[in-house]
């Protein structure tokens, strides 16, 4: 089985990898999986607080090539989005646009709720006014 | 091992129990967890290969590892100095 060419061109070429300052009130950090399982992803947001949307989004994997191309192409569709049309993602989508094969749809349903957990996090952090 | 598979031979798992997803009962039977035998690759040497060629492949695997680790919010938090063993890992 073969890892689809855009699955490579994100191992090889990730985007948007690093590290938010997760402490701070416009952050959201969304930590999901277990070294054991083999999949680990952390995936961070950063909500612009006039607009509401998603300005800035990273990530940082520990998994197979689909799990880091499934998170790497997640911080690519939530940049501008906003939360409610960020927590709409669904992770067929992600199957989808990385022709993922069976065995490997599990990393896109980590990356959809590594999404989730962000938001929730971001929500939680900031009950006022989300 | 997308890193490899063009150019080196290398396999998940051992020989032993390639037929399954069993981590191979030698290495738990050395006394290694479940993490470190699932993680372990294993590299084949036949009568034909060279220095060169196992040279090549430690450079490649260097910078492999180097570049996972890039990639590794697991490998961020070891270099903060927090114990993995304790964190409460959200299972999926």
């Amino acid at each position: 089985m073969a890892y689809s060419d855009k699955v490579i061109d994100h191992f090889k070429n990730p985007r948007n990898v690093g590290t938010l300052d997760k402490d701070s009130n416009t952050v959201g950090t969304g930590l999901v999986g277990a070294p054991e399982c083999g999949d680990v992803m952390r995936l961070q947001i950063e909500v612009d607080e006039t607009t509401k949307k998603i300005k800035e989004a990273k990530f940082k994997t520990f998994g197979c090539g689909s799990a880091i191309a499934s998170s790497s192409l997640a911080t690519e569709w939530l940049k501008g989005k906003t939360l409610d049309e960020a927590a709409a993602i669904d992770n067929m989508e992600i199957v989808e646009e990385l022709a993922l094969p069976p065995v490997k749809i599990h990393c896109s349903v980590l990356a959809e709720d590594a999404i989730k957990s962000a938001i929730e996090d971001y929500r939680k952090k900031n009950q006022a006014d989300s | 091992m997308m890193t490899f598979n063009q150019e080196i031979a290398l396999s998940s798992g051992s020989a032993c129990t390639s037929a399954s997803l069993e981590p191979s009962y030698v290495l738990i039977a050395l006394g290694l967890g479940d993490d470190l035998a699932h993680s372990s690759l294993r590299f084949s040497l036949g009568r034909f290969t060279t220095e060169e060629e196992i040279d090549y492949a430690i450079e490649a695997i260097s910078k492999g590892v180097n570049h996972m680790r890039d990639l590794s919010p697991i490998w961020e938090m070891y270099k903060e100095g927090i114990d993995l063993d304790s964190v409460e890992w959200a299972e999926h």
